[in-house]
């Protein structure tokens, strides 16, 4: 599939695709640390946001600024940054999330060169009726800041064609995931997560072009996936393409998750309004919540569940990033949850690089069980 | 540093009080539900004043028996085993998966005299990542509602919009915490309440600044055990007043030269909390002459300092001190917002943005001879950037050592070990042990 082929290649060769979209556009570059950055704002400001990620690679070079107890996916990326991967960037901006990623982004900020360093504050409590107002602030002051450093002034008319191009993006991958309910899914869950990483890395009016034809491609497609075990990811950020390549070559179909880097980036679109930074903060709000956000209701809970259903999903992978104590918190509570459900799980911390022997043993004795149980 | 002098030494003299503080408060919390007063689950060292609106309460703060637990190292296992049987992994906050752990074993709420004492609530404001989601584990596990007070990590320049989020989430606190107890809030008790707790946090910044004379007037130890009136009674006049006697004594006895350590010679940090359990990782410096005077995150997690730009910190004034009158809800709840958002450093250093520059301003403003880290795998929030920490003190010429282990966890702590590393790091600075005196 050629929209696949494509966003392999982009998610493998994601700096030389941000270089050359600079030098053919002139425009700016932002890497932004968590998906609570709203892109929109970004975008609209005529700059290309983009994921800092890690390579899933042994490195060092990160421990005299983050020690080994956080989570490995903050020091992966500021091993990146640390190591120039990310010299392309014109600027880097994080919202209010976990310890663990603002470590990453003040090292950065103090170790590696940078025009342009944001913070945002995206509140905890999202259910509380104030919430939004204070975002709505924090967006202002966001654009405020982007205006000022750019020089480019973010229109209104330029915030409508960025929610546009974003809910857009959000509605194509949301119909692809559709497709995945299907007894035979007509794509993987690696395949999946291409998808989405890429669309993390890519000016999204290309991504938009790519995931059109990737959809027409898909809705036309009748045979799919041999029908299998249906399992889906449960946890903190996972971009390790390596472990879901492994779990699908053993006989599971991974049908749906919850992720950042999944289903929880995209779930939701912005309800358009008069005032277009409130639209895009009651979005973030609404979105499916980041264990760091789900202080008091679990609206996370029935969320899972929902997919668990939706997605005729017979067992869940609980992945989470060593040491992630938002995800550490919530997970007894999932794994609870689903086994009063009669979903049986299976519990994996990663680190940068995985165990591949010992994950490949428990994945296949998980997804023997489970093929007992469906028969 | 080599030279040696004797300092004169003596006891606090009010010890006492602060211990019939305790036990007072100890009793007034397991006497509540008798007298029928709420009896408030969380609330773990900040916003304290909140619920003073409602009358005299029973404050739970993170569980009544956390010190007695610390003493235990047996029954620490037990809870922190019976947190991880419900599935919370060894790496999460340990003092609040104690605390948990306390109620799955059913003694967190039982009284001295042996009665089942239920909280009616629970409120917690949420600074780190580990205090609302546990405290919404304890209110699931006693079946009472929760609420949670978000606090939020902003930059000084963009303030006020943290401001008017956390006082509408207090007005919020407020008439959520009338409906769950039926009960008419009192204004007037949450003024004289907010005033205390900003009286008290300022004593203590007084009490951590004397602590740059030398000889230091009082040790980290000292300050350990006035931080159990902190966590939760902050607030209270009780509270305040004693902190203002122990502020009128330590400036005595700093005008007298009256030392904790009669033979300061050495003077050291501590950076994170210290480990609960332990008393020889603050004595063995004592060997050597060498005494922790405190550390950046004693000072400032309840302390009201006046952050510079360059990290300095200065002693806050009281709102009164500065001529702010305090009339009613909307100031009070301004008062506590600004407390906590502008002049607590704790607070502010979750940014982590001058958190480096702080830490290399308090080691250079108390003099410190070298500053020593946990890096604490259970309090992700308190170690966070500690090794950004040492890079700053490396850079200025400050020596500082790290240990690994856990506050309030004892099997995360390989005692030995430390101990020989630190006593290797202080025959490092050129000392050697003090002859027997």
């Amino acid at each position: 599939m050629e929209a696949l082929d494509k966003f392999q290649q982009v998610v493998t060769e994601r700096h030389q695709y941000a270089q050359e979209w600079k030098a053919r556009t002139g425009g700016k570059v932002m890497g932004y640390l968590c998906t609570y950055v709203p892109e929109e704002v970004i975008y609209a400001a005529g700059i290309l946001p983009v994921r800092i990620m890690g390579s899933h690679e042994p490195q060092d070079i990160s421990e005299m600024h983050i020690y080994g107890m956080y989570c490995a996916h903050s020091r992966d990326c500021l091993a990146q940054g640390l190591k120039g991967e990310y010299s392309y960037l014109d600027g880097i901006i994080t919202a209010h999330s976990c310890m663990h990623i603002r470590q990453t982004f003040d090292s950065w900020r103090r170790h590696i060169p940078i025009t342009f360093s944001y913070y945002l504050y995206m509140p905890a409590h999202l259910v509380n009726p104030s919430a939004r107002d204070c975002l709505t602030e924090e967006l202002q002051a966001l654009k405020q800041a982007l205006e000022d450093w750019s020089g480019n002034t973010i229109s209104t008319q330029a915030l409508d064609h960025s929610i546009e191009i974003y809910n857009t993006n959000r509605r194509l991958m949301r119909q692809i995931y559709e497709l995945r309910k299907r007894e035979r899914p007509p794509i993987s869950g690696a395949g999946s997560m291409e998808m989405v990483l890429a669309s993390m890395f890519m000016d999204k009016e290309e991504h938009n072009y790519w995931l059109r034809s990737m959809l027409e491609e898909l809705q036309q497609e009748k045979n799919g996936l041999e029908p299998g075990v249906r399992l889906m990811l449960i946890g903190s950020e996972s971009d390790d393409l390596g472990f879901l390549h492994l779990t699908e070559s053993l006989g599971a179909n991974l049908v749906i998750d919850d992720h950042c880097t999944g289903s929880r980036y995209f779930w939701n679109e912005i309800i358009p309004e008069e005032d277009r930074l409130a639209a895009i903060a009651q979005r973030y709000i609404q979105r499916p919540l980041c264990p760091q956000k789900d202080l008091v209701e679990r609206r996370r809970l029935p969320h899972i569940l929902q997919l668990v259903k939706d997605y005729k999903v017979h067992g869940a992978i609980l992945i989470q990033q060593k040491f992630c104590d938002p995800h550490g918190y919530d997970l007894p509570v999932i794994k609870s949850l689903l086994k009063s459900h009669n979903i049986p799980t299976l519990e994996l911390e990663t680190d940068i690089t995985i165990p591949v022997g010992q994950f490949r043993t428990r994945v296949e004795a998980f997804i023997e069980v489970l093929r007992q149980e469906i028969l | 540093m080599n030279t040696l002098q004797k300092y004169e030494t003596k006891p606090l003299d009010c010890w006492q009080r602060m211990k019939e503080l305790r036990k007072d408060y100890f009793l007034s919390m397991w006497k509540a539900k008798e007298r029928g007063e709420p009896l408030i689950l969380g609330g773990y060292a900040m916003l304290s004043s909140l619920s003073a609106g409602l009358g005299d309460c029973g404050i739970f703060g993170v569980g009544p028996y956390f010190s007695r637990i610390m003493r235990d190292r047996d029954l620490a296992i037990r809870c922190h085993e019976a947190a991880e049987v419900k599935g919370l992994a060894a790496d999460t906050c340990a003092t609040l998966r104690v605390s948990l752990g306390s109620a799955l074993l059913d003694f967190h709420n039982r009284s001295p005299w042996g009665d089942m004492v239920v909280p009616d609530f629970c409120i917690d404001a949420h600074a780190c990542e580990a205090q609302a989601k546990t405290s919404l584990m304890l209110s699931e596990h006693y079946g009472i509602p929760f609420f949670a007070v978000d606090i939020p990590i902003i930059p000084e320049s963009r303030i006020e919009i943290g401001k008017n989020y956390l006082i509408s989430q207090m007005h919020q606190a407020i008439e959520w915490m009338e409906k769950v107890t039926k009960k008419k809030y009192d204004d007037e008790l949450l003024l004289e309440a907010v005033q205390n707790e900003w009286r008290s946090q300022v004593c203590w910044a007084k009490i951590s600044d004397f602590q740059k004379a030398i000889p230091a007037p009082l040790d980290l130890k000292m300050f350990n055990s006035f931080t159990t009136l902190m966590v939760s009674a902050k607030h209270k006049k009780g509270t305040a007043d004693w902190l203002q006697m122990l502020c009128d004594e330590v400036e005595d006895r700093v005008k007298n030269q009256i030392a904790a350590f009669a033979w300061e010679r050495c003077r050291l940090l501590h950076e994170g909390l210290p480990p609960w359990y332990n008393k020889s990782i603050m004595k063995l410096p004592q060997k050597y002459g060498a005494t922790f005077i405190g550390g950046r995150m004693m000072f400032a997690i309840h302390g009201a300092f006046e952050v510079a730009g360059d990290g300095a910190w200065k002693v806050a004034k009281t709102p009164t001190e500065r001529g702010i009158v305090i009339k009613n809800r909307d100031d009070a709840l301004n008062a506590l917002a600004e407390l906590y958002l502008i002049y607590t450093p704790m607070i502010s250093s979750f940014l982590l943005s001058l958190k480096v520059e702080e830490q290399v301003k308090v080691a250079q403003g108390w003099k410190a001879d070298g500053v020593i880290f946990i890096l604490d795998r259970s309090c992700k929030g308190g170690a966070a950037h500690h090794v950004e920490q040492r890079l700053g003190l490396q850079n200025e010429g400050i020596p500082s050592m790290v240990y690994e282990g856990s506050s309030a966890d004892p099997r995360e702590l390989q005692e030995i070990q430390v101990l020989d590393h630190l006593e290797s790091f202080l025959q490092s600075l050129g000392l050697t042990p003090l002859p027997l005196t």
